[in-house]
């Protein structure tokens, strides 16, 4: 094997396992999967005898996470040792030729060398917040590394760090979901009983913790004087509350009963929390309050609740975030489910049902437990009607002890018979529905249900609304979204484009796929396809200013490593945790090029008319906004005439059933088998049959296919008569000529000689109207043939006087061979021009 | 808006230096003459454009730099071109016989000195 060849080889072989790489982080549903495939691709790509991963705890000290042939030894005495300190802002990677000799190592010199170890290197993990860890790299004999190697270990390292990213994310996710169950979850009441003196004489675990003790037994030993001096004690507006308002010290001044809500601070904190505290007074002997017994219940996560659909309703119309993003996946019929299902667990009654209010001013049964959904579903009670209609309309729990006494009464609760306990379920004054327990026993609810069925109506009520508002976000998420996937292009010139794009399959979600096709001011086409990591409207949002961005930056410097070089920029600096794999091309219909670069994205396609498939995989580097040394570079491919590029997000190879290979390959396939598909059509097309009708899609998908003019003899643009027209003509003439085989100085005289006969007509063809032009270029005969032809009438000479006027015929005459001007014909003007190439 | 031409502006001997780099046709012609103009100090003795980097230029371009060129000889300001003879764009500019309306140097530095110190005519 040639040495050049075992060189392409060894690159082919380092992208396969940096694809296989990205692949599994996108596939992983445990970050240890993605360790081990770090390790693998490690192991397959660079000559290295072993390799660890190491990530740093909460306390920055770092830990084996995975690793490969080290023993048990080894990783006990050099784990927490780093080249680095742990706020380094740029590590670099570190490397030990020889372990005997280098010094680097310290005193973990002899640990290493026992191990076997000859040489090793360390590569840093760099995520959003700094060094978070390291990748490890050993061989047994010692050895320098190549820079290639060290940069391959980098993005490894990044891909990892992009999966740790994305783990916290969901993390996150996953504890703000949790918040959610903590409003259903009745919390412990904390219970304190304290004297005159302020001497705790009982206090449970529940007050303990609420009042930051480890255990009661240490609440005990404190006196509620120094409880209150570890908090700022506020009212509910945040003003400072005086200690004799709170209602302990005002039962112990005489009040028998008082209760407040209080907000309170940890001193040292900035975090607020609200309890709901009662406290009744304990005469003594004298008939004087002796005891204050303390109830008190956090409120925070019901306050926070409350606040957030207020500050959300507000804060709609700008689109702005809402603090809690997993709770925009729970739809509302899912919290209907669970919260009928916990009050019937809770009240042990035979059923439990949720009637909404509907837009026609009915209670709508949406969520029912111990019923069959077939029957209770979608039952509509009037208001004022039947016992929730009374429910409602008169806003009053109620218990029916005999249902069948009430009339009237659905149908679905007549047949049971039995007993009924009901609320009204209330936000801010607004009606939302009805909440009821039914039993098939009469009599069977008495007053503390109605207790737990008010508490539960509460809670849910803040719930739906809030769950209210995050469909309507999701909504407004899709629209946005919608709004910024194109489903029609303007035409290009020398393409054609089509797109299509499909929603994950629960609908529930919106995706971050996005995708575009642009003319830049030089007539080459801009193309781009991405997949922001995040949904709702924040990924919707980002995903637009990354098109934004893309457009802007591609007009200024059409580029595809450096547009994602400064979007990698732009996404690293702000302080969102958004990262976004992306490919972006600039097509030259006219020279059948492609230059582009991929952040991370699945390889496109391209798709020559014989039906040959490959796939540009020629400059792959790491997702945008993942990391901030990134580099990306651009690579440019020849393209067949009426060749395709065909475009897609991960959605369309991914499944659970299929290794990713499979899937490209099968994507190959039906694509190159696709081929007699009109090019509107394709994309949908090849969405058929990859994607199974029966499986569930859990991501969106989008694909964006470009097909070049198949006639690569002729250029033909018909453009506007004006002058930002003639960049697009020199762009277009530019890779056509060359293509026909001009040299560099060929090309700059065709380009001015076009562009004086261009000139001539957007500047004297139309006069103050507006018009078009015709441009054909044709390659024959050994030379360019142009022809420029306009509808409008020449007014002869030029307003600044003809002393100037003569410098555009004198060009076109002395830069081409031949130079026709035919004139005052009814069809306009034309000039016709030939050039030899070659002369 | 994008106009396909960068345009830097220095000083050399109090003579104003504006590079253009870039394309220069009809769609930017009215913006180059704009910031070329915007370069000249009133006492300045003259303003020199150097078409280094110019990698286009037409009949759009050529006449603008003779409209510039009158504008400042009303002003009694001097007005040059510095155009390598390797640049591509010699040969469009040598077609029309530029050299005839305004004069052209191969190096900025014989621009400005030919403004500085103008050869004694006689």
């Amino acid at each position: 094997m040639s040495e050049a060849s075992a060189a392409a080889e060894s690159t082919a072989r380092e992208l396969r396992a940096l694809y296989d790489l990205t692949a599994a982080v996108a596939r992983a549903t445990e970050i240890e999967e993605i360790f081990e495939e770090a390790l693998r691709v490690v192991g397959s790509a660079l000559e290295v005898d072993r390799a660890a991963v190491l990530v740093a705890d909460e306390q920055g000290v770092m830990r084996f996470r995975a690793w490969n042939r080290l023993s048990d030894g080894y990783r006990a005495g050099t784990e927490g040792h780093s080249p680095w300190s742990p706020d380094e802002r740029n590590p670099l990677p570190v490397v030990v030729e020889d372990v005997a000799k280098d010094e680097t190592l310290g005193e973990l010199c002899d640990v290493v060398a026992r191990e076997g170890i000859g040489a090793l290197a360390f590569v840093p993990i760099v995520g959003r917040g700094g060094l978070i860890g390291k990748f490890m790299l050993y061989s047994d004999a010692p050895r320098a590394f190549r820079d290639e190697e060290l940069r391959l270990a980098s993005t490894i390292a990044a891909s990892v760090a992009v999966a740790i990213g994305r783990r916290e994310i969901e993390g996150e996710l996953r504890a703000s979901r949790d918040q959610l169950q903590a409003i259903f979850s009745a919390v412990a009441d904390g219970i304190t009983v304290f004297d005159r003196e302020g001497r705790y004489v009982m206090a449970n675990d529940a007050a303990a913790i609420l009042s930051g003790f480890e255990s009661a037994q240490a609440m005990l030993a404190a006196t509620s004087e120094t409880v209150l001096q570890q908090f700022q004690v506020l009212d509910e507006d945040g003003n400072p509350l005086p200690t004799e308002a709170l209602p302990a010290r005002r039962v112990l001044a005489g009040e028998p009963f008082a209760e407040r809500v209080v907000r309170y601070r940890t001193v040292g904190s900035d975090v607020d929390r609200w309890s709901a505290v009662k406290a009744a007074a304990v005469p003594g002997e004298d008939g004087e309050p002796e005891f204050a017994v303390t109830v008190f219940r956090d409120v925070t996560a019901e306050r926070r609740a409350r606040e957030q659909s207020e500050l959300a309703l507000r804060r709609m119309s700008r689109l702005e975030r809402l603090a809690d993003v997993a709770l925009r996946a729970t739809t509302l019929d899912e919290l209907l489910d669970e919260l009928v299902a916990a009050v019937r667990a809770a009240l042990g009654s035979d059923r439990a049902t949720m009637l909404l209010l509907g837009p026609a001013n009915e209670l709508v049964v949406r969520a029912a437990a111990g019923i069959d959904p077939e029957v209770a579903y979608g039952v509509r009670v009037p208001l004022e009607e039947g016992i929730a209609g009374t429910i409602a309309s008169t806003r009053t729990p109620t218990i029916v002890d005999d249902v069948s006494a009430f009339e009237p009464v659905s149908a679905y609760l007549r047949e049971a018979g039995g007993s009924l306990a009901g609320v009204p379920l209330v936000f801010q004054n607004r009606l939302l529905g009805v909440l009821h327990a039914s039993s098939d026993r009469t009599s069977a609810f008495g007053r503390e249900d109605l207790e737990y069925l008010k508490l539960a109506a509460e809670r849910a009520a803040i719930a739906i609304e809030q769950a209210r508002l995050f469909e309507r976000e999701r909504d407004i998420a899709a629209t946005l979204q919608q709004s910024l996937l194109p489903d029609r292009f303007p035409s290009l010139p020398g393409v054609s484009v089509a797109a299509s794009y499909l929603p994950a399959s629960d609908g529930a979600r919106v995706g971050g796929d996005w995708y575009d096709a642009v003319a830049l001011g030089d007539g080459r086409i801009l193309l781009a396809i991405g997949d922001i990591v995040g949904h709702g409207i924040d990924a919707a949002a980002a995903m637009g200013q990354v098109r934004n961005a893309l457009r802007a930056y591609g007009n200024e410097d059409p580029s595809p490593a450096r547009i994602f070089s400064r979007i990698n920029g732009l996404l690293c600096d702000t302080a969102e945790d958004l990262f976004c794999t992306a490919f972006c091309a600039v097509v030259d219909p006219w020279a059948q090029t492609v230059l582009y670069s991929d952040a991370g994205h699945p390889a496109t396609l391209v798709l020559t008319p014989s039906g040959e498939a490959r796939l540009l995989e020629g400059a792959r580097s790491t997702p945008l906004g993942a990391m901030r040394s990134a580099r990306y570079r651009d690579e440019l491919e020849q393209l067949e005439p009426g060749a395709i590029l065909f475009a897609y997000t991960d959605g369309l190879v991914e499944s659970r059933r299929e290794p990713l290979d499979g899937r490209i390959a099968t994507l190959i396939e039906a694509a190159s088998s696709s081929l007699e598909v009109p090019l509107p059509r394709l994309p949908a097309a090849v969405g058929a049959k990859l994607l199974a009708a029966d499986e569930a899609r859990e991501d969106d998908v989008a694909m964006l296919a470009v097909r070049l003019d198949a006639d690569p003899q002729h250029l033909r643009l018909r453009l506007p008569a004006e002058a930002r027209s003639l960049p697009v003509v020199r762009g277009a003439l530019d890779g056509f000529t060359r293509r026909a085989g001009a040299s560099d100085d060929e090309v700059l005289d065709l380009k001015v000689a076009c562009s004086e006969a261009c000139t001539n007509v957007i500047e004297h063809a139309y006069g103050t109207r507006s018009g078009t032009f015709r441009l054909n270029v044709a390659a024959r005969e050994g030379g360019v043939a142009i022809s420029v032809s306009d509808s409008g009438r020449w007014r002869r000479g030029h307003p600044r006087g003809a002393r100037r006027g003569g410098h555009g015929l004198k060009l076109m005459r002395a830069l081409t061979d031949e130079v026709e001007i035919t004139t005052g014909t009814p069809a306009g003007t034309e000039v016709r021009m030939f050039r030899r190439l070659g002369r | 808006m994008q106009q396909r031409i960068t345009i830097e502006a220095q000083e050399n001997h109090a003579v104003g230096v504006v590079s253009l780099q870039g394309e220069l046709d009809l769609s930017n012609a009215q913006y180059v003459e704009d910031a070329m103009l915007e370069h000249v100090d009133d006492e300045a003795p003259g303003l020199v454009a150097d078409l280094t980097d110019l990698h286009y230029v037409d009949s759009a371009g050529i006449r603008l730099f003779v409209e510039v060129s009158e504008r400042l000889h009303r002003n009694r300001q001097a007005f040059a071109l510095a155009v390598p003879p390797s640049a591509p764009i010699s040969r469009t500019l040598s077609i029309v016989k530029l050299d005839l309306l305004l004069p052209i140097h191969e190096t900025v530095e014989g621009a400005v000195e030919g403004i500085v110190s103008p050869p004694a005519s006689g």
